[in-house]
């Protein structure tokens, strides 16, 4: 509407004034392959002879051009072409692009309307808008055309909740029967058997121990005590006391392990 | 032809080798085990947890190495490349394997 009021005041401006005018109008409907399914020249106020069948493959294409009162040729400010629905009165504008020799030419397409009006086939009346702001404005009622194509309802906004999310979260791993994880636990600690079997065989003992108790026996509990904070880690301890008790107990295993590891080195020179 | 080799590499390794070395080498093959027995078990039953077969294959190859360390430190025949005592390697097989021990508690979740 407010666009038809600006249009309205254009015209009465050429009304008033009628200082442009519209020439060589030529309305087409062109297939896309190039052919021209209509074609009519006009000649402001003529109008169409017949109904043109505006169709997806057929665009309309009005080509123009516009003169002032002196005869020149004018560089429009405005030059639309409006299509107006005939039952709904909805409209449409589409701007006319400059060509070449100062001619100006606007296409038009269903799905050009589409965009606008949303899908509105049906007979529409075909206006050409001229408007300069030194010579006044036209509105030239060209005649009317059909636009082909299927009526769709418009998409209708649906408000409301979306579906709920269901989320799918990873499938657990799947465990082995627990008597194979035994089995494997008890093959793995068999090698420990072989191992003090071959120490065994090979004579290691602990009969040396007897040279310097004390310091050996202290130097393994402490070196026992770290493996028993490892595995206390593992249960529980957290990772900061565990590093203070680690601390608390390297300078006396370093004490302890120099003292015993050096009396082995001084009765092993003996 | 080979099992002619195998047997005379046998008998020089038994006859050879000092003890202590074959205490050390003892360990090793225990630690072989281990990892092999381990790997099997993530080939047979999948690899979850990974991070528990991470720990302890870690451990194992881990103790692995530093029994080779320790064997190349107390092994007469380098004495004169190494020249430390037996018992400082001792020590420093001692020292990592709490600190190896310490990351694999961590691994093991």
């Amino acid at each position: 509407m407010r666009l038809w009021a600006l249009c309205g005041l254009a015209a009465l401006c050429g009304v008033a004034r009628g200082e442009v005018a519209a020439t060589g109008v030529v309305v087409r409907v062109v297939e896309r392959t190039g052919g021209a399914l209509f074609e009519q020249a006009l000649a402001h106020p003529a109008t169409l002879d017949a109904v043109p069948t505006i169709k997806a493959s057929a665009p309309l294409v009005v080509d123009f051009g516009a003169r002032g009162a002196d005869g020149a040729a004018v560089e429009l400010d405005q030059a639309l072409v409006s299509l107006q629905h005939a039952d709904t009165g909805a409209e449409a504008v589409f701007a006319a692009r400059p060509a070449k020799g100062g001619q100006y030419r606007a296409s038009v397409a269903p799905k050009d309307i589409r965009r606008q009006l949303g899908s509105a086939p049906g007979r529409y009346r075909v206006a050409l808008v001229l408007g300069s702001f030194e010579h006044g404005g036209l509105v030239y009622e060209l005649g009317v055309a059909d636009v082909a194509g299927k009526a769709r309802p418009a998409p209708r906004p649906a408000l409301g909740p979306k579906p709920e999310i269901h989320h799918r979260f990873a499938e657990p791993q799947r465990m082995p029967n627990a008597a194979v994880s035994v089995l494997f636990a008890a093959l793995v600690a068999a090698p420990l058997a072989g191992l003090l079997g071959a120490w065994a065989r090979l004579g290691v003992n602990v009969a040396n121990l007897k040279r310097e108790r004390a310091g050996s026996l202290a130097f393994m509990a402490l070196v026992s005590t770290y493996m028993a904070l490892a595995a206390a880690y593992w249960v529980g301890i957290r990772l900061l006391p565990m590093l203070g008790y680690t601390l608390a107990l390297a300078l006396p295993t370093y004490l302890v392990g120099q003292y015993a590891l050096s009396r082995r080195i001084e009765w092993s020179h003996e | 032809m080979s099992s002619g080799i195998v047997a005379t590499l046998a008998r020089s390794y038994a006859s050879s080798t000092p003890q202590r070395l074959k205490a050390i080498d003892a360990y090793m093959a225990f630690c072989v085990a281990v990892g092999v027995l381990q790997l099997a078990y993530c080939v047979l039953a999948g690899t979850f947890p990974y991070n528990a077969f991470l720990a302890g294959f870690g451990s194992a190859v881990g103790c692995f190495v530093f029994a080779a360390s320790l064997r190349i430190k107390t092994d007469p025949r380098n004495a004169r490349q190494f020249g430390g005592a037996p018992e400082a390697a001792f020590a420093e097989f001692v020292f990592c394997h709490i600190a190896l021990h310490f990351v694999v508690s961590h691994f093991l979740g």
